[in-house]
């Protein structure tokens, strides 16, 4: 059985689980799974946006391409176009920068969970060294909390109302 | 790297020595070429285990000057390529393989996720140094693309040489594990 099959049956049983201990993805990982369930290769998560920071309160949708040689390689995890407002990540195209996604940094004992709770874990912790999207980094860099908050606040409010008007 | 580029350095290197010591004191000389010697046993061992030792990076960047232009950049080219790439073929296969008594139940393989004794007769292999077990199988397999163990990322190349100093405690903790 190859190894993300077997990664499927643990994110299955992992993800229904109401016990922290089994499940310590509660309030983060909303859902992941393939997009398809004969091909494993494709993968969608929803994440929640953690609390405390200007995410709270709203989900984001994640991408995963596996490729054939996962585990030696890491999987290529976007989010969804327009999804979020991020220093790290590149809001047209949903492009992430995260070191342990670089074939450089992977390593095959992590994950689909392990990946996907690490994009969360960017949410609240931006890494403004690195930015992709620059100007958000550079607000970050000036230490201007509120201005950051009002941008990306605004930014998920307008997403919101696209949506659903 | 290719001897040609090998030899076109050693030759340059040589003529050097050979204008210094004509021009300048005996002792002058003698630094020279010491300080020389320690170049070129550096390049030869770094050479032969294919270039994966940090400490001989400096020093083959150092030599690469004296190459003419046109080669440097193919030379540093083939040092970065040398960097990425993973283990010789006979590491993996040369790592101590553990006996199947001494693995529990609920050992698995944390590149494949399978449990060792699912397989009736498993070939598993433990790193030195950091003692992680994997598969032979899937370690060979990461072990071509990387140097460094999944587990902890300890370079397990790098300890062929200080082994000896630095794995004591390792060692000492391990053998806490198996006998207590």
């Amino acid at each position: 059985m190859s190894r993300i099959t077997k990664e499927y049956r643990v994110i299955l049983k992992t993800l229904a689980s109401d016990d922290p201990i089994v499940n310590p993805y509660r309030g983060i990982i909303r859902s992941l799974n393939p997009i398809d369930e004969t091909d494993l290769s494709r993968w969608e998560a929803k994440i929640y946006g953690p609390s405390h920071t200007p995410y709270e309160n709203y989900q984001f949708h994640i991408l995963i391409d596996v490729p054939s040689s996962y585990p030696m390689t890491p999987p290529r995890i976007n989010f969804e176009q327009n999804d979020i407002l991020h220093c790290n990540v590149k809001s047209a195209t949903g492009e992430i920068c995260l070191d342990i996604l670089k074939p450089e940094d992977w390593t095959p004992v992590w994950d689909l969970l392990h990946c996907v709770h690490a994009v969360w874990r960017l949410l609240r912790e931006p890494v403004c060294d690195s930015p992709l999207d620059v100007d958000m980094g550079n607000i970050i860099r000036c230490a201007d909390e509120s201005a950051y908050q009002g941008i990306v606040k605004y930014f998920l409010a307008e997403r919101e109302r696209s949506r659903y008007h | 790297m290719s001897t040609y580029e090998e030899e076109h350095g050693i030759q340059q290197n040589s003529r050097a020595t050979q204008e210094i010591g004509e021009n300048s004191q005996e002792e002058q000389r003698r630094q020279v070429r010491s300080q020389l010697q320690g170049l070129f046993q550096n390049f030869g061992s770094s050479g032969g285990e294919g270039n994966r030792y940090s400490d001989s990076t400096l020093l083959l960047q150092l030599l690469s000057q004296l190459l003419p232009e046109s080669l440097q950049e193919e030379w540093l080219q083939e040092m970065d390529k040398g960097k990425n790439a993973g283990c010789p073929d006979s590491f993996a296969s040369s790592l101590p393989r553990i006996n199947k008594r001494k693995l529990k139940v609920t050992d698995n393989c944390s590149i494949c996720y399978t449990n060792y004794l699912e397989d009736e007769y498993p070939l598993v292999v433990e790193l030195p140094h950091c003692h992680h077990k994997f598969d032979l199988e899937c370690l060979s397999v990461w072990l071509s693309r990387s140097t460094t163990c999944p587990l902890c990322r300890d370079d397990v190349m790098g300890h062929r040489i200080i082994n000896e100093i630095d794995t004591t405690e390792a060692e000492l903790e391990e053998d806490w594990g198996m006998y207590g």
